[in-house]
């Protein structure tokens, strides 16, 4: 079969409309994953019992649950009762699924601080506020970002089965104009171009964080 | 860090991402002003009772339903026939109209929840959809179920016989049902559904498929328009399509029944169908009447 790329000059500004509900899309669900990630990883290290209860609970459900079927439930049955657009529904969908993640990814870096850390500043007289805030975050960061970064491309990525639910972002609207013009591998190869770029701008951002953060030897 | 803060900074955070994303919806709806062309009809006028919002008529279609409803790869506008046909509708009613775009189950269940006046993106009359609360206009074209083959394939039989043979379809679409529930009786060897009708048209074009079940108005139109692809056989399960409206609604259905009829006495909906279709189609006169359908409209 032949293919015609000319079709890909003329959706371009459609495709780019599209891009930008993506970036909407991923960029919400970031911060409220990210938000209720951290709220889940310092529950599940808490000394109450129902906290940890509560975050081990919510962390395996969602890891449980396919994301299509979450952003399914968003929908349907969240969205449907608070009255939310489609693009808040998916935002909502896909920020309760990544936080599960997120808070895993937070928690692993808290971990991987030396016990003696706790220990010398508690014995400095410190609060755990303060010590928390002061010396295990900084230096759990350097871990959270790797896997953090890698875990935000994959919410990127994710996001295009929030085309499920009507909404018309990169996939969505790739979509729609394969079906007008019946050339979808030109568009959809247009597609995998953008999402590429986004990405290679998240492994940079990945880089410019690890750099600043790194151990000044 | 387990302060009193973060609880209230979570539900800012989410109420922002809530609200920002709220901006992000706007470019679904297109708003139309109703084409100037056509003659506004005064006793019909003013007339259309129950509007979900006064001085509107909201019409909700997929935009992903060539020649139906397409969007325009240069101009990014929702157009096709459904489009022309509910602008001529607005236009004679002197209502501005609104074009919002979901997928088709949302369009249903939207519909059901009373956000729009009417859903129309091909969808025909029938009891089991009559029982999940909705009711049509009367019938403005008609469609039945072709096999779209490759050009090569011409003058093979279609569905007269498919024995042996792989069929294409688009998942979820009523034409999948037909070959799903006809698959004793049919004979053929296996049924693929794809996603849309792009992806089941690349089916074709490399053999996946042998042919695909397809609507007649959309199989004709591809095969006018691109030389790799014709029909086949015979067309089977004729029906009529309609606007679908939400049960309760059936005096504005009434009274947007007469703009149709106008529409369709005085020829604008041959030439919308003309324009769209290539082809004057059979308009039914009832909902429940049986295929094939003889009756033309006025100007074929």
């Amino acid at each position: 079969m032949e293919l015609d790329w000319g079709v890909v000059g003329r959706a371009f500004d459609l495709l780019l409309k599209g891009t930008w509900l993506t970036l909407i899309l991923f960029f919400f669900s970031m911060v409220l994953g990210s938000v209720l990630g951290l709220i889940l990883a310092l529950m599940r290290m808490s000394r109450f019992r129902a906290a940890r209860w509560f975050s081990l609970g919510y962390i395996w459900l969602f890891r449980g649950i396919p994301v299509l079927v979450i952003l399914f439930f968003a929908f349907w049955v969240v969205g449907l009762q608070l009255g939310l657009t489609p693009v808040q529904s998916g935002i909502l969908g896909l920020g309760f699924s990544a936080a599960a993640y997120i808070a895993e990814i937070i928690r692993a870096g808290i971990i991987s601080v030396d016990p003696g850390q706790f220990e010398a500043s508690e014995s400095l007289g410190m609060t755990k506020r303060h010590y928390m805030r002061r010396i295990i975050i900084p230096q759990s960061i350097r871990v959270i970002i790797p896997t953090y970064m890698s875990n935000s491309i994959l919410v990127l990525k994710v996001s295009s089965v929030a085309v499920a639910i009507g909404i018309v972002e990169l996939t969505g609207i790739t979509r729609q104009l394969a079906n007008a013009t019946r050339q979808p591998i030109e568009l959809l190869t247009a597609a995998a171009g953008i999402y590429v770029i986004l990405t290679t701008l998240l492994i940079v951002a990945q880089e410019l964080l690890e750099r600043r953060f790194a151990l000044k030897t | 860090m387990k302060g009193k803060h973060w609880p209230r900074l979570a539900v800012v955070l989410i109420a922002l991402a809530l609200v920002a994303a709220a901006c992000g919806d706007s470019d679904d709806t297109t708003t139309t002003a109703a084409a100037a062309a056509a003659t506004t009809t005064t006793e019909a006028m003013a007339e259309v009772p129950d509007l979900v919002e006064e001085g509107k008529l909201i019409v909700v279609t997929t935009g992903n339903f060539p020649p139906f409803t397409l969007i325009n790869v240069d101009t990014g506008d929702n157009e096709g026939y459904s489009i022309d046909l509910a602008a001529e509708v607005a236009s004679r009613l002197g209502l501005e109209l609104e074009l919002p775009t979901v997928d088709f189950v949302a369009e249903m269940e939207g519909l059901a929840q009373g956000l729009y006046d009417i859903a129309d993106s091909g969808i025909f009359p029938s009891q089991e959809r009559q029982d999940d609360g909705f009711v049509f206009s009367r019938p403005m074209t008609s469609s039945g179920v072709i096999a779209q083959v490759l050009a090569e394939n011409e003058d093979t039989a279609g569905f007269a016989d498919v024995t042996g043979k792989k069929i294409g379809g688009i998942q979820g679409s009523s034409q999948e049902k037909l070959v799903l529930d006809g698959e004793a009786e049919m004979g053929y060897e296996e049924y693929l559904g794809f996603l849309g009708a792009a992806e089941a048209l690349t089916g074709l074009e490399q053999g996946r498929v042998d042919l695909l079940v397809f609507d007649n108005l959309v199989a004709a139109i591809t095969a006018r328009d691109d030389d790799t692809f014709s029909v086949a056989g015979p067309t089977i399960s004729a029906r009529p399509l309609s606007f679908t409206y939400q049960t309760g609604n059936e005096a504005k259905r009434d009274a947007i029944d007469v703009v149709i009829n106008e529409i369709i006495a005085d020829g604008t909906m041959a030439e919308i169908q003309k324009k769209w279709f290539g082809v004057c189609i059979a308009i039914p006169d009832d909902i429940n009447q049986a295929g094939p359908y003889e009756t033309l409209a006025p100007g074929c």
